[in-house]
């Protein structure tokens, strides 16, 4: 087990006696509130690795910081749980004086951060939300509201009544952290005008409680403005991810699969629920093609499937000495990545595709038909003429429910491509932009001669391409969640001028 | 292996129809004929080395589609999910799941009679049409691609259904009845040469989904509803108590069984509460008097040419009444044409899947019979029916065409 400090503000003035040694940490300058990547970790140079739990250091002089444990075990890693040490012994009077003067302004100025943050997020929220969760619940509560004559209606109202009660109870929560903290911050200053007023161990917990809404506020509002990136229309959707094997035989095949690995891994990291639609293994290891689809979690968690994987759509290079190559040489491979959303009947309804631009074509074609001929093979392949787009449905035995899926999906990656290239209509859609939304690159892997991977499009990059490749998109997504959202403002701010 | 091949299997011998007498004989020799030869056993082999042997089969033995056959007949054999099993089975592909004694069994069996050219859907005793699952016995006609087009036309495009107008037909019964709380508005469809019956269960079943929907939302909201209160509360009644009613007709005792077993487990639920009801009867359409008139007349009958060369899987197995209709394939399609005006309601519609040669036969001969009509019948009321038009499956084959019964003779 690996031990690391997070705490910025006491870094420097720790020492910890363990029981078997004494030791200087390192310093490490860290984000109050960041979580430490492993890669971190494994740089710095730890005493302590034997150590079984931190109760046993013996904190010294620096009165309080935060601990936190990582498991590290092989590849994986789990979930940091954070402890939180107290030092009441061995006080220097002097030293502690100090220390808690610049402490309160360092707390007070975290405070003022999150407290900053809370009141931009709460602008953001409806004043009446009250009302308007009010009103729903009454038209839910209406007998007649479930009659089977309802449905659309229903639907409707359910989900946005769902909708709007967590964006309650999350005000309510930050609300209550904001009071706390400020009922906390109050004391502390009176406190600290006067020494009589509580004892150390009531200010330490008083401290303790503050730093604590600090960073709840913090973290939740962080996530909270990230989903507010996810604001796309149909980013609320479920998403269907299509691996596609790029030329180079076993090496791509093998790509798609550690593609697929590391999907698999991050949903789960993310409490998104994926299942496995589609897999055409490759002739000797791995996968030429996958179909993957995402959906929310059941307990709440991953919200937004369509919009927090959409970044995901392009090519995706990978380097490194393929053990498939007879001299083991360095090898290039590509694999293709789309993601489009699953949508509602309701929204692909609208979207009305002319006859003439589609070239629908049935495994079973030619010959007399009918009743004449008893095919079972049903495969449909449609052609949208403008843009090129292909999609073909082998996976149900009915050849109109083939069809039907596969316009749906044409559908749903026309609309996904218009909204990309910021096009109104999907008439508008030409071969060119299809093209260049497939064969984008995305992100590079690089695993020979050194270790990087590297997004195109935000320029963020990591040398821990193990963890990477684990599951451990969630900065790398959040970052081009971040950089796309900046673009899209100055785009407005252009328009506008 | 030689027997086989030299009855069923060969590769360029060719199944003539000519005469129905012939066909018997044809059927008789088939069934007299007793094979022997069956796959050798498989036990112990893995399910790549299985596909690739029994694949390898079925071409020799010139069996229609031999890897979707062999990939069906696995799934079956194995007992595999019904939606998931072909994906599973490509996911064996890399992996060493051996086939056990009882698997080998029966899927040698399955094997086996697929050389026979037995189809599929036989086989497996169930095949999809649309997302219903329908069970399928010999020598029910298996429903084709196209028949699903039909269906669907008819829930996305019938006038009937659009306009609501059925529902106006039975206006004056339901203003009659207004205050007696048993009215209730029946969209009537008969189903002639219902088969499995997949036609009017699924268009019962689409119907009652998709149209009742819609017309309960729309009589809810303000703007379609007349001002007055009464009619709204009219529309209300009728909504709730909409409910479709299909008969189906066929001369085969095998597929009224069936349809009526299709109709129970497809339709369990709104037969229950009545949304729809389901009834099928053995009679054919020259003798078939129905208690009441229809709304809606479906019918897939049989429609090929005698003479035309169908794939033995086709014209080994399925009822030859499902298939052959006379000279020009059209004996069924006249006897329904002539009975419509006595079947339907005013400004009813009918539907149908033909052959891509008859939409021009089909006009000519509504002529005739119109003509007849005028000639011999002076009476006006009599209905007339009126070809509205013909359209393309997804092959480009002119095969359903849509009649309107009229109530008056136009001009």
């Amino acid at each position: 087990m690996l031990v690391f400090v997070s705490s910025k503000l006491l870094v420097s003035h720790f020492r910890v006696v363990s029981g078997f040694s004494v030791t200087k940490l390192q310093p490490i300058h860290l984000r109050p509130t960041s979580v430490c990547t492993s890669s971190l970790i494994r740089n710095t140079q730890f005493p302590f690795q034997s150590l079984h739990c931190h109760h046993r250091f013996n904190i010294h002089t620096g009165t309080r910081g935060t601990f936190r444990s990582n498991d590290y075990v092989g590849r994986t890693t789990t979930t940091a749980t954070t402890t939180r040490c107290f030092a009441t012994t061995d006080k220097d009077k002097n030293n502690q004086q100090h220390l808690e003067e610049g402490f309160l302004t360092d707390l007070k100025q975290q405070f003022q951060v999150a407290v900053d943050l809370y009141e931009s997020n709460l602008k953001g929220i409806p004043t009446n939300l009250n009302n308007i969760v009010n009103d729903l619940e009454t038209e839910v509560a209406d007998p007649s509201f479930w009659d089977a004559d309802n449905k659309v209606r229903n639907a409707y109202v359910t989900s946005q009544l769902s909708k709007y009660r967590r964006l309650q109870q999350r005000r309510n929560d930050w609300t209550s952290w904001k009071e706390d903290g400020d009922a906390a911050l109050e004391m502390l200053q009176a406190a600290n005008a006067d020494d009589t007023l509580f004892s150390p161990e009531e200010r330490l917990s008083l401290a303790r409680e503050l730093e604590e809404c600090s960073h709840k506020l913090i973290q939740e509002g962080d996530r909270y403005q990230l989903e507010l990136l996810l604001s796309g229309p149909y980013d609320d959707q479920p998403c269907r991810i299509l691996l596609t094997a790029g030329a180079g035989g076993t090496e791509a095949n093998d790509w798609v699969a550690d593609l697929k690995r590391m999907y698999e891994r991050h949903a789960q990291k993310m409490g998104y629920a994926l299942q496995i639609e589609d897999e055409q293994p490759g002739d000797v290891v791995g996968y030429k093609s996958v179909e993957l689809l995402v959906s929310p979690g059941v307990g709440g968690g991953g919200s937004h499937p369509y919009g927090w994987f959409r970044g995901e759509k392009g090519t995706h290079r990978l380097v490194r000495l393929s053990p498939f190559n007879a001299n083991n040489k360095r090898q290039t491979t590509f694999a293709g990545v789309d993601v489009a959303p699953l949508l509602d009947d309701n929204d692909l309804n609208d979207i009305e595709i002319p006859e003439k631009d589609l070239e629908i074509t049935a495994m079973r074609s030619g010959g007399a038909g009918g009743q004449n001929v008893n095919k079972v093979n049903s495969a449909v392949r449609i052609k949208h003429l403008p843009s090129g787009l292909n999609v073909k449905c082998t996976q149900e035995r009915s050849q109109a429910m083939n069809k039907d899926l596969a316009m749906k999906r044409l559908k749903a990656q026309l609309l996904a491509i218009a909204k990309e290239q910021r096009v109104a209509e999907i008439k508008e859609i030409r071969g060119d932009q299809v093209e260049a939304s497939w064969g984008t690159q995305i992100r590079n892997y690089i695993l020979h001669p050194y270790k990087l991977i590297k997004d195109q499009r935000t320029g963020w990059e990591t040398s821990n391409v193990q963890n990477f490749l684990d599951g451990d998109l969630e900065e790398c997504i959040a970052e081009l969640l971040k950089t796309q959202a900046k673009e899209q403002q100055e785009l407005q701010r252009e328009t506008e001028q | 292996m030689d027997k086989i091949a030299s009855v069923v299997g060969h590769p360029f011998q060719v199944f003539v129809r000519s005469t129905s007498t012939n066909n018997n004989n044809n059927d008789n020799e088939n069934n007299n004929e007793n094979f022997v030869d069956i796959p050798p056993p498989m036990e112990g082999w893995t399910i790549p080395q299985v596909i690739q042997y029994s694949i390898q089969l079925l071409q020799e033995y010139d069996i229609s589609e031999p890897e979707a056959s062999v990939q069906q007949l696995l799934v079956h054999a194995l007992a595999l999910d019904w939606h998931t099993g072909v994906r599973q089975l490509s996911q064996w592909t890399q992996e060493q799941v051996v086939l056990t004694p009882s698997q080998d069994g029966h899927f040698r069996e399955l094997l086996s009679r697929r050389l026979h050219h037995e189809p599929i859907q036989y086989l497996l005793g169930q095949w999809d049409f649309l997302d219903y699952i329908v069970k399928i016995r010999p020598p029910l006609l298996c429903p084709r691609p196209e028949t699903e087009e039909l269906v669907m036309k008819v829930v996305l495009e019938d006038d009937v259904v659009r306009t609501g107008s059925w529902y106006s037909n039975n206006l004056d019964e339901i203003n009659n009845n207004m205050n007696n709380n048993r009215v209730c508005s029946d969209l009537r469809i008969l189903d002639v040469g219902c088969g499995t019956g997949v036609i009017g269960i699924a268009l019962a079943d689409q119907l009652s989904r998709r149209h009742f929907a819609r017309l309960s939302a729309s009589s809810s909201s303000p703007s379609s509803s007349s001002s007055t209160t009464t009619t709204t509360t009219t529309t209300n009644t009728v909504s709730t108590r909409t409910r479709v009613v299909v008969e189906a007709i066929d001369v085969d005792p095998i597929a009224i069984e069936v349809s009526r077993e299709n109709a129970n487990r497809l339709l369990t639920d709104k037969q229950h509460d009545e949304s729809i009801r389901y009834n099928a009867s053995l009679v054919s359409a020259q003798d078939f008097v129905p208690n009441e008139k229809f709304h809606i007349v479906v019918s897939n009958p049989p429609y090929i040419p005698r003479g035309e060369v169908l794939e033995p899987q086709v014209c080994l197995w399925e009822s030859e009444r499902a298939l052959f209709a006379g000279e020009d394939g059209l004996d069924v399609i006249k006897i329904i044409l002539e009975r419509l005006p006595d079947w339907c309601h005013p400004n009813a519609t009918c539907w149908m899947e033909v052959d891509p040669s008859h939409p021009p036969l089909i006009q000519k001969e509504l002529l005739r019979q119109n003509n007849d009509v005028d000639n011999n019948n002076n009476n006006n009321k009599h209905r007339r029916v009126r070809f509205v038009e013909s359209y393309q499956d997804m092959f480009g084959k002119d095969r359903f065409v849509k009649l309107l019964v009229n109530h008056e003779p136009t001009t």
